[in-house]
């Protein structure tokens, strides 16, 4: 047995040692990005392999082999072996041609058509159809199947269901924590600085982990190396400008891109001006930078910068001579930067170094001053802050083409100071000086180790198996955790894979959240000796057929997913306050189940190209405290969820895009019982008395279906480039057909008359951007 | 065609979109209500109600309950008479006293809710100063009363503060002010809130000397007629339950039409065994009268 053993593994090592490595990276001609996801095959269809995230490719293959590479929107790009001098640096053109260009091979990497996995290019991202124009990234992942949305017009996502705090969202391998602005209608991701989108929604690969429901990993543009180019757009949310470039051509280059919200440089004086010296504002920026040098074709640095900031403000001088004054102002967002480097140790060793420190911050400030005989001064300050220092090491070898081992390490220092309340008080009386300060902090530290690999024992399997090891050491626990991933895909008759796995996710880090989705006033909490990591287990498998020579792809997966240790903030409960510990308002060791089934068709080349996604699933949660313990439907449960986009090139000039959504009502909890309510309040004869009032309440959670919702989005880009600058001009509509898809429902009236209201947020709403590219 | 198309958007953009809808809401089962709050020199009057569903429109007081009530030290019990519109009374002018535990039974239909509540201890005003005159920001006269008092440290308290104002003469178009026509910008008052909050805990201050500055407009009839005014502050110490009660019950008004509410509106809390509402003491413990 352990002959054979031995002889398999020597086989399969040393399978291909008769051919040549060719290996090296795949970037864009103009730009020099990378191109990630690029096919690489020989023209006898018998080797295939993608480029990695840093565009790496390596390939075993005959030197009397051609070798061919293909990436969607590009020219296909053919060169003989024996010609090629590795490291080998392919550039590929952006195609010029609106007519089709179909990759004829019947090799493609199966995992490239998971439903598991899905990658979205940034340019179909903004071509399709949004709120003010305003293309997003998360938004866009909402209409593939198993995303879902949390509230219409929000960027929250909920895959598969799990919670939006679920989702690992990294931009540059640096996990992000808030991931939205304005109340959650756009997400932090400007997609003009980004480069590459990949998402997965399970079969999650073991150098990933730290949350339960997705992986979404965003790659941000590393900057033109061979000219300089800009974007500027004047949008009805938001105003944009990107400039990138090379400092020295083909070895260094910049990128800065900058997103603002306009309106409070006009509603800051609009309200000093006519609300009696008080000034209010809310604004909110983005801004991505990077540089990325390449000494050489061995080693590349890359310094990244993101920072993604809200804030709302107002400002109050209440006396003429100024001798009272208010400030109120709330800030949040997420600051961070990550220096990585990609190393490549001969033809079949690739590594990235990234070191990165990532700062969330929210913080609400309120002054209040009095020049007068008290000389009263106060001050509190509601913060809570996360701080992460992080150090990743990734490894891939590709001894040959049956084996791709990725390997590494994944260190992160957290120091949490979740609800920090402080309060100080001066006067002139010096006795009634007050300083009041609760830190919570919480200082943590995960550790994690994975080894997993790729073997192709027979053209007709392959096998992925992973492990993922995580520590996670608090002030006084210390959770350990192994997670196994493995899967295995059989090539079947007629160009079919069937593919089947299994993986388990911790979660250390759980959001407390009033709304549901990511709002300024959630609290991020770590894991402590009270609360455990939450944990989820599961298993999918799905039947894949790719028809290369039309460029449809088409899948049907089913999946079932079991969660442990979910939390949840407790009823009526209030995160802000400093009397309570924040872990006493949390309600822990809650199950949650989900199960469904999706199917996609996907045309995603050619001038008519786009999607028909379906899922029906179910999502279930039990809580011992909720509900009085029995399982409820889960808020964003909806039974079907129909997407349609189709994206069409019109002309040289004209693009246009249209999406159709259909999604069940959504579970939500409406009051079904009423009775009266007391409090103390000051009566018409001026004495604090009782005053009494009816109030609503419910019984059991989710127990209401809201109507269907369903909306159709439409919208038409015009693109001219001229030889130094060009424009571009979109228009559209969304929710053409004017469906009043209901945000929330209540139930209104008197003692006689009794009924249910529901409002639309989202009516018929038209938008027009203009984009000026040089 | 334009015109329509532009109509259209126009009309699309505009149109209401908060209308009446059928919607199916579950059954809902019977339960005891209770709202007392022992209050300061007066006898015990309980509320007693049960809830309804919500499009259910019959009365939503209980006028045949057997309400108990029972001081804890001495153990007397006195059963209270139903006086109208689901309040009961007590048969004796039985007044509460300050540090007491009192505990209520209500029995109705076969279910039986209870629950206790103890007096809070008085806290009186240490000082309090006033502002000159002013333009305040809703572009009336304003005046700023700032009112101190020290906080007892060993225990977790909690406050409500009132204000009420009228001329001095009484004419008739000169009510007293609502509590909600003062605000503070004081961080106590806001944390909880909202500048309007009246209802906060010494969690900020425990222990301390607090100043919480009172702001509240009058109208400017004192222009024209050089009037008189009569300002009164009132303190009240509340217990926790009260103060739970109330934050949860504010929690809940705002949550009815929120747009990122997702999750249920939030239930209000309640320290009524069995049953909804509350009952709990509060005290108003001191007030100060200020001519302006």
């Amino acid at each position: 047995m352990k002959k054979v053993f031995v002889t398999i593994l020597a086989v399969m090592f040393c399978n291909g040692l008769y051919a040549d490595s060719f290996w090296g990276y795949v970037r864009d001609s103009q730009t020099g990005e990378n191109l990630i996801g690029a096919y690489i095959y020989t023209s006898n269809n018998q080797h295939l392999t993608t480029t990695s995230s840093y565009g790496f490719f390596s390939l075993k293959a005959e030197i009397t082999d051609t070798i061919i590479a293909s990436y969607v929107g590009y020219e296909k790009f053919i060169l003989p072996i024996k010609n090629i001098k590795c490291p080998y640096i392919i550039l590929m053109s952006p195609s010029a041609s609106i007519e089709e260009v179909i990759v004829t091979t019947d090799i493609y990497d199966k995992n490239d058509f998971s439903s598991d996995y899905i990658r979205l290019p940034i340019k179909q991202i903004q071509t399709m159809p949004a709120i003010a124009g305003e293309s997003d990234l998360l938004k866009s992942l909402q209409a593939m199947p198993g995303f879902k949305f949390v509230n219409e017009g929000q960027s929250s996502l909920v895959v598969r269901g799990g919670a939006p705090d679920q989702n690992m969202i990294m931009i540059d391998d640096v996990p992000l924590y808030y991931l939205n602005h304005l109340g959650g209608f756009v997400s932090a991701f400007n997609t003009d600085a980004l480069n590459d989108v990949q998402a997965y929604k399970g079969n999650f690969p073991a150098k990933y982990g730290g949350r339960l429901s997705s992986v979404i990993d965003v790659r941000t543009k590393d900057g033109n190396t061979n000219q300089m180019r800009g974007k500027a757009t004047i949008g009805i949310l938001s105003s944009k400008f990107m400039v990138e470039g090379p400092v020295k051509k083909d070895t260094c280059s910049y990128f800065l891109s900058c997103r603002r919200f306009m309106y409070d440089l006009l509603s800051r004086p609009i309200t000093y001006l006519f609300n009696n010296k008080m000034q209010s504002g809310y604004s909110f920026y983005d801004l991505n930078a990077k540089i990325n040098y390449m000494p050489n074709n061995k080693n590349r640095f890359y310094l990244s910068f993101y920072s993604g900031n809200d804030k709302l403000l107002s400002k109050f001088r209440e006396r003429k001579d100024d001798n009272i004054t208010m400030k109120n102002i709330s800030k949040w967002g997420n600051t961070l930067g990550s220096l990585r480097w990609n190393h490549l140790y001969g033809s079949a060793l690739f590594s990235n170094i990234t070191v990165y420190a990532m700062r969330y911050n929210y913080s609400s400030t309120f002054e209040y001053s009095a020049k007068t005989d008290d000389g009263v001064s106060q001050k509190s300050n509601f913060s809570s802050l996360i701080r992460d220092f992080g150090m990743k090491s990734d490894f891939s070898y590709i001894p040959n083409n049956r084996i791709n081992l990725l390997f590494g390490t994944n260190t992160v220092f957290h120091y949490f100071n979740p609800n920090n309340y402080s309060y100080y008080q001066s006067s002139v009386d010096t006795s009634a000086h007050i300083r009041t300060d609760n830190p919570q902090k919480q200082r943590d530290s995960e550790w994690a180790l994975y080894l997993e690999s790729k073997i192709t024992p027979i053209k007709f399997l392959s096998l992925y198996g992973g492990v993922r090891t995580n520590i996670y050491k608090t002030n006084s626990k210390t959770y350990n955790d192994i997670e196994p991933r493995v899967t295995f895909e059989i090539a079947l008759p007629y160009g079919m894979v069937f593919k089947s796995n299994y993986s388990k996710m911790s979660q250390f880090v759980h959001l407390l959240t009033y709304s549901g989705t990511y709002m300024p006033a959630d609290l991020w909490m770590p894991s402590n000796d009270i609360i455990p990591p939450e944990s989820s287990e599961m298993i999918s498998s799905g039947l894949y057929k790719n028809i290369p020579s039309v460029g449809i792809d088409f899948s049907i997966e089913l999946y079932y997913k079991k969660m442990a240790s979910l939390v949840e903030l407790k009823e009526a409960s209030n995160l802000n306050k400093l009397s309570d510990e924040w872990y006493e308002s949390v309600e822990k060791n809650g199950t949650g189940e989900a199960k469904g089934i999706e199917f996609l068709i996907r045309k995603s080349e050619g001038r008519l190209n786009g999607w028909i996604s379906y899922t029906l699933s179910k999502a279930i949660r039990t809580f011992e405290n909720f509900n009085n313990g029995k399982a409820y439907p889960y808020t964003n449960d909806a039974t079907h969820d129909v997407s349609i986009v189709v994206n069409c090139k019109l002309s040289e000039h004209y693009t246009a895009s249209v999406e159709w959504n259909f999604l069940t009502g959504r579970a939500i909890t409406l009051s079904n019982k009423r009775y009266t309510a007391v409090n103390l309040q000051i009566d018409d004869n001026g004495m604090p008395n009782l005053n009494y009032q009816t109030v609503s309440t419910y019984e059991e959670r989710n127990s209401v279906r809201m109507k269907p919702y369903h909306r159709l989005d439409a919208s038409i880009s015009y693109k001219k480039h001229k030889k130094r600058s060009g424009r571009e001009i979109t228009v559209g509509v969304y929710n053409l057909y004017n469906r009043q898809n209901p945000t929330y429902y209540y139930v209104s009236g008197d003692n006689k008359n009794r009924s249910v209201y529901q409002r639309c947020l989202f009516p018929f709403i038209p938008y027009a951007s203009y984009t000026w590219i040089w | 065609m334009v015109r329509t198309v532009c109509l259209f958007c126009c009309f699309c953009c505009f149109c209401a979109c908060e209308k009446e809808t059928e919607l199916e809401i579950p059954d809902s089962h019977e339960d005891i209500v209770v709202n007392c709050l022992l209050q300061a020199n007066k006898p015990f009057d309980v509320y007693v109600g049960k809830t309804l569903h919500e499009l259910d429109t019959s009365e939503l007081y209980v006028n045949n309950a057997i309400v108990c009530v029972a001081t804890c030290s001495t153990k007397e019990t006195d059963t209270l008479i139903y006086h109208a519109n689901g309040h009961y009374k007590s048969t004796r002018e039985k007044i509460w006293v300050e540090g007491e535990t009192y505990s209520l039974s209500i029995n109705y239909n076969n279910k039986q809710a209870v629950a206790m509540a103890t007096v809070p201890t008085t806290v009186k005003f240490d000082n309090y100063s006033i502002s000159n005159t002013f333009l305040g920001r809703d572009g009336f006269d304003t005046r700023t009363i700032t009112v101190t008092f020290t906080d007892a440290a060993e225990t977790e308290n909690y406050y409500m503060l009132f204000l009420s104002w009228c001329s001095i003469d009484t004419l008739p178009f000169q009510g007293y002010v609502k509590n909600y026509e003062w605000y503070s910008y004081s961080p106590v008052i806001v944390s909880e809130g909202d500048e309007y909050t009246d209802l906060f805990s010494d969690v900020l201050f425990n222990g301390q000397t607090i100043y919480i500055p009172m702001n509240f407009h009058f109208w400017n009839y004192n222009r024209f007629y050089d009037l008189k005014y009569r300002v009164k502050c009132y303190l009240v110490t509340v217990e926790k339950s009260y103060y739970e009660y109330c934050k949860s019950l504010k929690f809940n008004r705002e949550n009815q039409k929120n747009i990122w509410q997702t999750n249920a509106v939030p239930q209000i809390k309640s320290n009524i065994e069995n049953g909804f509402g509350i009952f709990s003491g509060i005290n108003i413990t001191d007030s100060i009268i200020v001519i302006l």
